[in-house]
């Protein structure tokens, strides 16, 4: 046990340093004059600068409506594709899962990017086709416009949404169902009175999910709303960092809008986590082993179908085309029989011969690789004190792990910055690679013990027990039994960190200097510097990288499974 | 009421489903289907409640076909009550509003509702329960929240899945009984499936015993325990000793026939050519002079508390005979075992 409390202690001080040190740091810089945490002095007006300003109310406004109208989208179309996919008998169902994956791998700032392409309104592909159609004066779309920009992100949101969900409806017992129907009651009914209730758990605990990603992401509304100055909380921070009118970063202002954002996203923390655990109390309760029969949708197949189908005909399809046409063309131009005139393969060309580019890339990869590795290393040995060894201090712990998931990624970077210009001359990792892969570890530490914790909860203390009995050793046990049943989940989350990090944006755009480019930083720097099909070119292969690791992470689950 | 003609459920390679099963259950009737796993029981039950859709065949209750020349009842507008074996008690509601949830299906008003609710919490004592949510109840609790749910609709049938094997022994041989009590007070017709043959036999009127999918043997059950036509029956439902024998001719009102243990009587089939003892019906005890008389040495003994199981050594033939635990009779004891000629039952293999 002593043993135990020393690696728990060495493990708290390390997340104390990872997360609560920048985060102090930024809380501290609100109340400083010239927004340095470390410079002298005590002030307020950074708050009155923030919460004063007559812009605030718009600046909370947008951003509540934006992410209350995301998690809206996604938990519709997300709870509808989960139940569709796994509990009836959607023609195609099996091929859907399957293609689940293919969203999932969209960066959130190339579906933006695409639907910028699509429905803009002076070069929309969607708005020219209908104007010339229809013969409209006015575009029909504006994707530059809180509406835009909540269907966008609620797109983006929906894979994540059926990852939740699915489990959930796969595992309920479906005699739950069966003993409504042959009490008399109407399909529809035992969607409403049985299958919704008890599959609320699981969707509250994505609500408050998609609500904190919603609140924290910066791709799509930097995306869609920078360009007409719509800014949410993220791109709030951006704006006063990088393109502050004085050129001098308001770090002020940033702390103190930081507090507020803090208290409503941790208090949205708490909720999820007791959501997450009433849904796991429910998924006990129910039946012994059952086989799952689907549910026949009847006159509904179809139409169920082709809601299915427009999902990921809005979500893939168009967005990823008009991508790949852009990228194939010298300037932005509709699709049209007279444009393929001018396709070309420029763009890939310099994107594979770039020098920049292949730094950018060979970056992207080191970074991914190690904060991948450092995420299902720490995760996993903060799942095992915490569930396993149980050992005191353990809700410490776990609440520092599981603290980053309501921190912005802008204000992560932020922190960072704070640290590492603070701590410089002894840790020189300011304008390194290294500061992006501790902004990603942190980013996705919450993730990571979350999952690993998950799988570890499920393990019976009699598996450990039994090889206590057996006179092995704590060590001999954790090599033999622990570690090789929670295996699947480790390199499950190894490979979700290393994806994300592949096609992460918003902090890396913070921490990036000549030498730490990133193969996300640089696709932004092309569309914000005006090169769309550049952009475009670099996009397609984003996805195929991102598809690679996330098809790699289909092959570790199925593994996992047969074993 | 219940009509089932010819039922037949394929499933993809490897499961039996149900291949031509047939019979009739009249109203009031207390009917189960009783076979190993896998041979078609639930899948059977599961069509007459329009669970599944049968590959072919004909389902009518109380006269009205349910299913069959091109046309199918969906489940939830057939007039049965259910019972699971998982209980499948909603968990997000309390006792009462599970109870209730047929009715609100029927959208009759709250208060008669509320009414008929505590009727049935009465009807399966659980009293003064209904607002406690159902997923703090017991496992017999569970039992009998499931019970009264399927009986506050008053259908005309009553399907049952296996509803006591979740149940601990004690438990189970209780709820057995209120069981049976249940459907006799509410006169309906039950249809009950269930892999334990003790169950099976105490609770029904008749039993279909089933494998491969087909209906072997339909009978009440002293018929299918005492006088049955198949070794698989005979074996099944209890410890059977079966002799292979030769049957040589009448001789009063039973039959004389050759076994390996020597002539004996016999009752049942003249055409037989297996002979059945159970091992209750051998008796250690009866005076000398009785038909069917053999002499044997104790070989094991095992003490079972409410009988003692020996085995019983018969010119080299171990024989299982059950006795009462009166008396034990220590190993290597010499003694006369006689099997009454109305219990030793021929039938063909």
């Amino acid at each position: 046990m002593t043993l135990d409390r020393a690696v728990a202690l060495a493990l708290g001080l390390l997340l104390c340093w990872m997360v609560a040190a920048p985060l102090g740091l930024v809380l501290l810089s609100a109340v400083r004059p010239g927004g340095f945490p470390l410079d002298p002095g005590f002030t307020t007006a950074n708050f009155a600068a923030v919460y004063l300003a007559p812009g605030f109310p718009e600046l909370l406004g947008t951003t509540l409506a934006f992410a209350a109208g995301s998690t809206a989208v996604a938990l519709v179309l997300g709870t509808l594709l989960a139940w569709a996919i796994e509990r009836t008998d959607l023609p195609g169902a099996a091929l859907f899962r399957a293609l689940v994956i293919l969203p999932m791998a969209t960066p959130p700032v190339l579906l933006a990017i695409g639907w910028t392409m699509l429905a803009s309104p002076r070069i929309g592909v969607l708005n020219r086709v209908l104007q010339d159609t229809l013969g409209l004066s006015a575009a029909p779309f504006d994707v530059f416009s809180l509406g835009g920009m909540v269907f966008v992100e609620g797109l983006s949101l929906v894979p994540t949404t059926v990852l939740m969900l699915a489990p959930a409806c796969r595992n309920m017992d479906p005699s739950f169902e069966e003993a409504a129907l042959a009490s008399g009651a109407s399909r529809l009914r035992v969607l409403r009175r049985i299958v919704l209730p008890l599959l609320l758990p699981a969707i509250a605990a994505a609500a408050c999910f998609m609500m904190i990603v919603s609140l924290v992401v910066f791709d799509v509304p930097g995306t869609l709303g920078l360009p007409v100055r719509r800014f949410v909380l993220s791109t709030q921070v951006f704006h006063w960092i990088s393109e502050s009118p004085g050129g001098v970063p308001e770090y002020g202002k940033v702390g103190a809008l930081a507090v507020l954002f803090l208290a409503i996203l941790l208090a949205l923390g708490a909720l999820y986590r007791r959501a997450t655990r009433r849904a796991a109390a429910f998924r006990t309760v129910g039946g012994k082993a059952f086989r799952a029969r689907p549910m026949p949708l009847g006159t509904l197949r179809w139409p169920v179908f082709t809601c299915v189908s427009a999902y990921f005909v809005v979500a893939v399809v168009l967005p990823l085309s008009v991508l790949v046409w852009s990228s194939l063309m010298p300037y932005q131009v509709a699709p049209s029989r007279a444009a393929l005139a001018l396709l070309t393969l420029e763009n890939h060309r310099d994107f594979l011969a770039n020098g920049q580019v292949a730094e950018a890339a060979w970056n992207s990869v080191v970074i991914a690789l190690v904060a991948a590795t450092a995420v299902a290393a720490l995760a996993g040995l903060v799942a095992w004190l915490v569930v396993r060894r149980r050992v005191p201090g353990g809700a410490v712990l776990d609440a520092l792990a599981f603290a980053p998931i309501a921190v912005p990624g802008v204000m992560i970077g932020v922190a960072l910055i704070y640290l590492y210009l603070a701590t410089g001359p002894i840790l020189p990792v300011y304008g390194t690679i290294w500061i992006i892969v501790i902004a990603y570890a942190t980013q996705y530490l919450p993730f990571g013990t979350r999952l690993i914790g998950g799988s570890m909860i499920q393990l019976h203390p009699e598996l450990e027990e039994a090889g206590r009995t057996s006179g092995a050793s704590e060590a001999r046990i954790l090599r033999r039994v622990t570690l090789p049943l929670v295996a699947p989940a480790l390199a499950a989350t190894w490979v979700w960190v290393l994806a994300h990090a592949l096609r992460e944006l918003s902090s890396a755009l913070l921490l990036r200097s000549f030498d730490n480019m990133t193969v996300p930083t640089l696709l932004w720097d092309y569309w914000s510097g005006g090169e769309p099909t550049r952009a475009a070119a670099v996009g397609v292969w984003l996805v195929l990288a991102v598809l690679g690791a996330l098809l790699l992470s289909r092959l570790v689950g199925r593994r996992a499974v047969d074993a | 009421m219940l009509e089932v003609e010819q039922l037949v459920k394929r499933y993809g390679k490897g499961g039996a489903g149900v291949r031509g099963v047939s019979f009739r259950v009249a109203p009031g009737e207390f009917f189960t289907l009783l076979g190993p796993s896998g041979c078609g029981k639930t899948t059977t039950l599961r069509c007459i409640a329009g669970l599944e859709t049968p590959d072919g065949g004909r389902i009518a209750i109380d006269g009205a076909p349910v299913f069959g020349a091109g046309r199918t009842v969906p489940v939830n507008r057939r007039d049965i009550a259910m019972v699971f074996q998982s209980y499948a008690i909603w968990p997000h509601m309390s006792v009462a509003q599970n109870i209730a949830f047929p009715l609100e299906a029927q959208n009759l008003p709250r208060a008669e509702r509320a009414r008929r609710v505590d009727q049935a919490l009465a009807m399966v004592g659980l009293e003064g329960l209904g607002g406690r949510p159902a997923s703090l109840l017991s496992g017999g609790q569970q039992q009998r929240v499931a019970l009264a749910r399927a009986a506050v609709r008053g259908a005309k049938l009553l399907l049952l899945d296996e509803p006591l094997s979740n149940l601990d022994a004690s438990l189970r041989e209780r709820m057995r009984a209120e069981l049976r009590d249940l459907q006799q007070r509410l006169g309906t017709t039950a249809i009950y499936v269930t892999h334990d043959q003790e169950e099976a036999m105490s609770l029904s009127d008749r039993v279909a015993l089933m494998r491969d999918g087909e209906v072997l043997e339909l009978a009440t059950p002293q018929d299918l325990y005492l006088r049955p036509t198949h070794a698989f029956t005979a074996g099944f439902l209890g410890l059977a000793e079966l002799l292979p024998c030769t049957v040589r001719g009448p001789e009063g009102t039973f039959l004389r026939v050759d076994t390996s243990l020597g002539p004996l009587l016999a009752s049942g089939d003249p055409a037989g050519t297996l002979l059945l003892i159970r091992p209750e019906h051998v008796r250690l005890d009866a005076p000398p002079g009785a038909p069917n008389q053999l002499h044997g040495t104790i070989a094991r003994a095992a003490f079972a508390g409410r009988h003692v199981d020996y085995t019983v050594e018969v010119a080299g033939h171990p024989i299982p005979v059950q006795a009462a635990s009166g008396r034990m009779h220590p190993v290597g004891t010499a003694v006369t075992l006689t099997l009454p000629p109305a219990q030793c039952w021929l039938m063909k293999g």
